[in-house]
């Protein structure tokens, strides 16, 4: 029967597992496990074990098989295909040889057997073999296996009951039977569809352009349009643009050349652009072929600016060629860049690079199947769980996450370490078979990987959560809704056509928790937090200073969901048309932020919140609706609010019997968290004050649990430490309360009307 | 043990599809031959070693069996 080839999802590949629809697996009379033959147009054919079909493919007559099995039986994706039952015998044994650079002591055999268990294999077939990683992921992830015989011969599966014996023989000194797992042609990388996670999309697009001109010409023919000759992809490094392009590559089969900017230089008058034109030819003969071109940038940057005469006929030559007065044949062009606007216009029209595809930073479920793919071969412990990496990875691309799963096996590679004699040739078979990844080693590994499109802007989330703040159980729930809700609760949002607030602005005298609250929503949002300090984005040359807000806000948008942090704002937001010294730098700033925070460009995701202590400073226009449209009040803390953070303060203290918070709270009339938090540092100070001159130094570590803070001390920290905000301050305060508005959300007003 | 657990543990292979008419969980075993006996909502599955282990499932069973290492649990579909 016929069935269509569809890829695996990433999470279920490198199994040897066929997925076929329910219909169709009836219909054939197969049952789940049974094995099957799946045989190309071609030589090719492959074994498999049956696996039930995804729902969504339910009667569509589809068999999804993964890259190694489409290698196998020489076909590609929407290729047709014949499936059958096989008869596969149970093997009495098999024997299998190691790559040469592979050397471990001890019998792996049993190792293997468990492994390759139920799997169906062929002589002269080569496995990927998930053994371990780190130095002996010669190749990636896994070691190839060759199967260098069975017994009995042809397709047989491997059991409990199989002999597995390594040969001798390295498995690059044994030539396999031809067919069956011979891989693709020479140069043509190893890398299939399942290995790319999370840019689905992105991936259909380019196949459309790329496969199907190559497959099948004659559909192009029949419309009477020329096929699309190249496809450039941009986006930031590491979201994978060079892993599509070889898993194109690799998939259709076809030849592949690639240039590299720099390599093609030469110092000898025209002999780069004949090196560009080798290229082009070597293709052309090998046809179909693809060009993939890396860092497109370097050498096809604008004519206009590019410096150097040979740079321009360079660029010269590659438009000649992609679309010159010879037909090209069947060679796509593919190439690769981060610097999409620094190319030259004239390659970005039709005919050139047809189509230019966009590949992005991944969001949640796209870093799920990166997470997948990176870790598909790693033994992991049970208690990690995937899901949580790729919730709290905002931000990271695929190279990031990546390097979080080998930094994370780097980890458990140092835990078994001490067991490691390096001075022995081989390693022993147990060990390797003891090593796994847990918890805690991606753990470890997560904080040493910040994302790198956020490097330089990067900040180390501070460890403040919501119980830190004492009081202020308004501005606490203001800022929540704000904030987190809206990441929290999208599909509320928009059953209710809310937009999103995008900005706070935190007023109120200083001390009294702005910049904590602050530190609070960076650590309990699950977002990505930048910080700017205002004057850091002034700069002497002129426009440079508009451009650092700009860029903030590039990044910002590029690493949604995001934070952004404008401590004393009232630096960089003043009212415009007052000052005339600075030679307008600081307007013009202000209206960079104002066509940011509310311009053309939507800003998805985004958050600003910034705090002030002279909100009456700051530009108008910045205050209204759909800036900084939420203005909250941090006041100087009530009895009951005082008491709270003298909670907070006093938490992890040894405190006296006779100290009474409420107390406390009551004498200090007027003072802010920060004096507050001065009270209680005072008052510990002085008990230790008390302690060290009154006990001999070897004594102390004896005697300090014994050491209490009492109402002496706090009553001697109360004369030293004095309110910060007078009743004038309060008073202004208040003042500019009035004239935005009752803000602050009335104390627990009665339920509205929405529920009745 | 029920779905949950036992895919997380061990890193263990399965997945659950519901269909428009039925509910199927599969797992990848790594071994060739086992029995599978069903037991209201659990599904007990014994190894020739003698180990084996149990999991409990949302509904009762319509048909459980392993083939080739490949353990597959059908159910009704959810009501």
């Amino acid at each position: 029967m016929k069935l269509t080839v569809k890829p695996l999802k990433q999470k279920d590949a490198g199994r040897g597992l066929a997925a076929i629809d329910r219909a169709s697996m009836s219909e054939l009379d197969l049952e789940n496990g049974d094995y099957i033959l799946i045989t190309g147009n071609g030589e090719g054919k492959a074994v498999a074990r049956v696996w039930p079909g995804y729902p969504e493919d339910q009667g569509q007559g589809v068999v999804r098989i993964d890259g190694r099995l489409r290698q196998e039986a020489d076909v590609g994706i929407d290729d047709r295909v014949e499936v059958e039952k096989a008869d596969v015998k149970p093997a009495k044994s098999v024997t299998v040889a190691l790559p040469q650079n592979l050397r471990i002591r001890g019998n792996i055999g049993p190792l293997v057997r468990d492994k390759l268990s139920g799997q169906a294999v062929t002589s002269g077939q080569t496995i990927p073999f998930s053994l371990s990683f780190g130095p002996m992921a010669g190749s990636g992830q896994s070691v190839p296996l060759k199967v260098a015989s069975t017994d009995p011969d042809g397709t047989v599966v491997i059991t409990d009951s199989t002999d597995v014996q390594i040969s001798e023989k390295p498995a690059e000194q044994i030539k396999g039977a031809e067919g069956a797992g011979s891989g693709g042609a020479e140069g043509v990388p190893n890398v299939t569809y399942e290995d790319i996670g999370g840019l689905d999309e992105e991936l259909d697009q380019v196949r459309e352009m790329i496969e199907l001109p190559m497959r099948h010409p004659e559909l192009f023919k029949q419309l009477g349009i020329e096929p699309p000759k190249g496809v450039l992809l941009h986006g930031p490094p590491g979201t994978g643009k060079t892993l599509m392009a070889k898993a194109v590559a690799n998939e259709i089969d076809a030849d592949f050349q690639t240039i590299s900017g720099p390599e093609i230089m030469s110092k000898y008058y025209g002999e780069s652009e004949e090196q560009l034109r080798e290229v082009f030819e070597e293709a052309e003969e090998n046809a179909p072929a693809i060009v993939f071109i890396d860092e497109i940038d370097s050498i096809a940057a604008s004519r206009g600016e590019a410096s150097g005469d040979v740079e321009r006929r360079v660029v010269a030559q590659l438009l000649s060629l992609m679309d010159g007065l010879e037909e090209r044949g069947q060679v796509t062009v593919i190439a690769a860049t981060n610097r999409v606007d620094a190319i030259d216009p004239a390659l970005r029209r039709g005919g050139r690079f047809d189509r230019e595809i966009e590949i992005g930073v991944p969001d949640k479920d796209g870093r799920m199947e990166i997470m997948q793919v990176h870790t598909r071969g790693m033994p992991m412990s049970d208690s990690v769980d995937l899901d949580e990496y790729a919730e709290n990875t905002h931000g990271f691309v695929g190279a990031d996450l990546e390097s979080l799963a080998r930094e994370a096996a780097m980890n458990a590679l140092r835990r078994i370490r001490p067991e490691l004699d390096l001075e022995q040739e081989e390693i022993d078979a147990e060990v390797l078979e003891g090593l796994k990844v847990t918890e805690s080693d991606f753990k470890e590994a997560l904080k040493g990987i910040q994302p790198s499109a956020m490097r330089e802007v990067f900040v180390e989330v501070p460890d403040v959560t919501w119980e830190d703040v004492g009081g202020l159980e308004g501005t606490k729930e203001r800022l929540r809704e704000t904030i987190q809700w809206p990441l929290d609760y999208p599909d509320v949002f928009e059953a209710m056509d809310l937009q999103a607030a995008k900005g706070v602005l935190m007023y109120g005298p200083p001390g009294t928790g702005k910049t904590l609250l602050a530190k609070a929503v960076a650590n309990e949002a699950n977002s990505n937090f930048i910080s700017i300090k205002g004057p850091e984005l002034l700069n002497k040359f002129v426009g440079e200073s508009e451009k650092g807000v700009r860029e903030v806000f590039e990044k910002a948008r590029s690493n949604a969901p995001t934070v952004v942090f404008f401590d004393e704002i009232d630096s960089i937001a003043t009212e415009r048309g007052q000052r005339t010294g600075d030679s307008g730098v600081g307007e013009r700033v202000v209206s960079q932020l104002l066509t940011e925070l509310d311009g053309l460009e939507a800003l998805e995701d985004v958050v600003v919140i910034a705090t002030t202590n002279r909100p009456d400073l700051i530009d108008n226009a910045l205050l209204r609706p759909g800036r900084l449209d939420r203005h909250v009040h941090v006041p100087v803390p009530d009895r009951e609010a005082r008491e709270k953070i003298f909670e907070v303060h006093t938490e992890h203290k040894p405190l006296a019997d006779d100290v009474d918070l409420e107390w406390l709270a009551k004498r200090t009339e007027g003072y802010v968290g920060a004096d507050v938090e001065a009270v209680t540092r005072e008052a510990s100070m002085a008990a230790t004050r008390e302690f060290v001159n009154s006990v001999s130094p070897e004594e102390m570590t004896d005697s300090v649990g014994n050491v209490r803070i009492t109402k002496e001390h706090f009553e001697h920290a109360l004369d030293e430490v004095k309110a910060s905000v007078t009743e004038d301050v309060k008073e202004r305060y208040d003042q500019i309360e009035e004239r935005f508005g009752r803000e602050e959300p009335e104390p627990e007003s009665e339920l509205s009307r929405t529920f009745q | 043990m029920n779905i949950q657990q036992f895919t997380e543990h061990d890193g263990r292979f399965a997945r659950q599809y519901v269909y428009d008419d039925a509910v199927v969980v599969a797992a990848d075993l790594d071994v060739t031959d086992a029995d599978v006996d069903v037991l209201g909502d659990t599904v007990i599955v014994v190894r020739p070693d003698g180990e084996q282990f149990e999991l409990s499932v949302p509904s009762t069973p319509t048909r459980a069996f392993i083939r080739n290492g490949i353990l597959t649990i059908e159910m009704e579909a959810h009501a």
